[in-house]
């Protein structure tokens, strides 16, 4: 089949493309009739159930759980703020940087619509009524009190059947609507702000320098900003999401240095570079998990420090130096890309080492593993499934108290509440493989190499 | 040891250059003086290549000394940023930087090496792409030009940082046939500048018409250097004469 991509507009144009590309032999429409019925029969089943079969109550009660865990609810607005300081970051950055604003309204008033509709048209509730009951069995007479829990709808504007749409998640964490609307607005007018007003001086280091250093400081201020709460209540999607953005994080420099060291001039530091690489590579991140987990204090001083530390942060620090072995290997594949005349010309310029490979080499060799990296990102992302092995409240985890505390209302939505887990575990990587797609296309400009 | 003469620009002295038990160059000694412009030809392998590398340290030499323009070259890292600054090097392949802007290629050296204010580069670089005869491709990549207009980016590169010294590698070799004056033409106005220059070509019309000395090496030697005129019409050896009638 060729490449030709659809056209936009038009339909007379779309009916041409598809008579051309899908229907212009007589296998090849065979293969788009047969596609096309069986894609249309998955969309129907699904549709179905996510309407009209499933049971989305426990999600969507248990909601707030699903995105924060435990956090206690008056410590929420910490949440709030550092989510609210990406999204001022992330859509002007985008609008600056990427600006394709068509399938960026579109999204984000999918997304609105869903919450806002559905938020405002339905509530539903536990309802919990004590009762004691009298038994009497073999002459004896016995009193049994507890406590009745019943679900309860309270129906809005919106038909029940709609709110499905929502997969119950109508208002994610406990915030208001308001909130939510305002969030949304938000990353509509930043994204428009940054392409309208702050491209103008995109090339510009002065903008360049103020966003990087907005990053700089936002980000890690809104980490922050959590260690005011008990490290000890961070859960769920909440907690996956920052042991993953932190480690990832420190694994990405720690790649860079392993990947350097692995090329160094000095033998010793190759040497120790190639040997942590192995070392750290040759066992599962589960068994690494578990040392850190179990590290005695009798392991020096080194050893108490680790252990002295909460495990949460412990994590971190895992993922961090487990994620660098792997990110190392793929920036060294990126380095042996480079052209050793690039080298050269870099030297006779009389640039020093340093700059060399800050301003040279180094943008080359990531740029050209940019998939590789985004790769690594996700997987280290969907890693923190494993926590879950280590008494953390990753989602996982979460899923399953929240299905073994409400077997009675429960009602065997398993499947439910684990739909929600992969899509949280989903987006988080969709997004991430976006921001590398709009990377590679944001540093590839004008090349043709 | 013996002064500079007065407007030496590179001497080199008894230079051994070995790769594994292959010697690449034995023995070379050369002195070129401020304007002047030295071609060196010779067959394949000779070590024309590895001439040039040394004198900016892209290879390093086994033995022998090396001073460019009064700086000598010592084990002190110094001596190397120093006479590296002081020489532009053009290369067969380009090189250029192929994620940067034109801009961004030729002012990169100036800022981060002579610190110069960016303003100021670009106001340099913007003259340099003039001189070469594309101010209008500034802000392209490398990739999107053609490799006479990439060629001439490099030379334009390596001028923005105002060397004492030229060095061209077979600047044209990897050219095709239509776009080899073009870049010819930048190379014989920056000669009629006085620029000193140090090149390695194949193409005999610049060396008659440009160079003020041609130099024959072979086999790691300098064989014979002599004026152009000379040169081509009575040389001394039987290896110079071989060769000149294999490629004349
Ligand atoms: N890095 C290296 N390792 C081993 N041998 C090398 C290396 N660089 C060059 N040589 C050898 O040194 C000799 C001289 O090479 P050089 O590149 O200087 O030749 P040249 O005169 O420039 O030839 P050409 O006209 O083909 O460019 C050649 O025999 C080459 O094989
Ligand atoms: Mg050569």
């Amino acid at each position: 089949m060729s490449a030709v991509t659809a056209p936009y507009s038009p339909v007379a144009q779309r009916i041409e493309w598809a008579q051309a590309n899908l229907f212009n032999s007589k296998l090849n429409s065979l293969v788009s009739v047969v596609t096309i019925a069986v894609g249309l029969l998955i969309a129907f089943l699904v549709a179905k159930f996510v309407l009209f079969d499933a049971n989305w109550a426990l999600v969507s009660l248990n909601r707030r759980l699903f995105f924060v865990g435990g956090y206690p609810g008056e410590e929420v607005y910490r949440i709030w703020i550092a989510v609210f300081a990406a999204a001022v970051l992330a859509s002007v950055s985008y609008g600056i940087w990427v600006g394709r604003m068509r399938p960026y309204v579109i999204t984000v008033g999918i997304i609105a619509v869903i919450v806002l509709t559905f938020g405002l048209g339905t509530n539903l509730y536990i309802e919990e009524t004590p009762f004691t009951q009298e038994i009497t069995s073999g002459g004896q007479t016995s009193t049994i009190s507890g406590i009745d829990r019943e679900l309860v709808w309270e129906q809005g504007w919106a038909p029940r059947w709609l709110y499905a749409f929502s997969l119950g998640l109508a208002l994610p964490f406990g915030g208001t609507w308001l909130i939510m609307a305002a969030l949304l607005a938000l990353l509509v007018l930043g994204a428009l702000f940054g392409k309208h007003v702050l491209s103008r001086w995109k090339s510009s280091p002065v903008l360049l320098q103020s966003v990087g250093a907005a990053w700089v400081l936002l980000v890690p201020a809104a980490v922050l900003l959590q260690i005011g709460v008990s490290i000890n209540s961070w859960g769920s999607a909440f907690l996956d999401i920052l042991i993953f953005a932190v480690g990832g994080f420190f694994s990405f420099f720690i790649g860079l240095v392993l990947a350097l060291g692995r090329i160094s001039p000095y033998r010793a530091v190759r040497f120790v570079s190639v040997g942590y690489i192995e070392v750290v590579r040759a066992a599962p991140l589960l068994v690494w998990l578990l040392f850190a987990t179990f590290l005695k204090d009798e392991l020096g001083p080194l050893g108490e420090a680790f252990s002295s530390i909460s495990l949460v942060y412990r994590v971190m620090i895992v993922f961090a130096f487990f994620g660098g072995a792997y990110i190392a290997e793929v920036i060294r594949g990126g380095l042996q890309a480079i052209p050793r005349g690039q080298y050269e010309a870099s030297n006779a310029l009389a640039l020093s080492s340093l700059q060399k490979y800050v301003f040279i080499i180094l943008p080359q060799a990531i740029k050209a593993v940019i998939p590789a990296i985004i790769g690594r990102f996700i997987a280290l992302w969907k890693d923190t499934a494993l926590l879950a092995a280590i008494s953390l409240i990753n989602t996982l985890e979460q899923a399953k108290k929240i299905l073994a505390g409400q077997t009675d209302i429960a009602d065997g939505a398993f499947f439910e509440i684990y739909i929600v887990v992969g899509l949280i575990y989903w987006s988080v990587s969709y997004i991430l493989s976006r921001l590398g797609g709009a990377a590679e296309k944001r540093l590839g400009v004008g090349e043709r190499r | 040891m013996e002064q500079k003469t007065d407007n030496e620009i590179v001497r080199l002295e008894r230079v051994v250059k070995r790769f594994g038990d292959f010697t690449a160059l034995r023995d070379v000694d050369l002195s070129v003086q401020e304007g002047e412009v030295v071609v060196i030809i010779g067959p394949s392998g000779s070590g024309k290549s590895t001439l040039l590398r040394t004198v900016n340290q892209l290879e390093k030499h086994d033995q022998g000394r090396i001073v460019v323009d009064g700086i000598e070259l010592t084990d002190d890292a110094r001596s190397l940023h120093q006479i590296r600054a002081e020489i532009g090097m053009v290369f067969q392949q380009f090189n250029l930087f192929p994620h940067l802007t034109v801009m961004r290629n030729i002012t990169l050296g100036p800022q981060k090496v002579r610190h110069m204010p960016r303003q100021q580069a670009e106001e340099l670089a913007l003259q340099l792409l003039t001189r070469v005869g594309i101010p209008e491709q500034a802000d392209k990549y490398p990739g999107q030009l053609s490799g006479g207009q990439q060629q001439r980016v490099a030379i334009a590169r390596a001028l923005a940082m105002n060397p004492r010294l030229m060095m061209f590698d077979e600047p044209t070799s990897a050219l095709d046939p239509e776009m080899i004056n073009e870049v010819l033409k930048v190379m014989i106005e920056l000669a009629g500048d006085g620029m000193t220059m140090l090149c390695v070509t194949h193409e005999m019309g610049f060396a008659r018409n440009v160079a003020d000395r041609i130099i024959f090496m072979d086999e790691g030697e300098i064989v014979e250097m002599s004026k152009p005129e000379e040169f081509f019409t009575n040389p001394k050896e039987e290896r110079t004469k071989a060769f000149l009638d294999q490629i004349l």
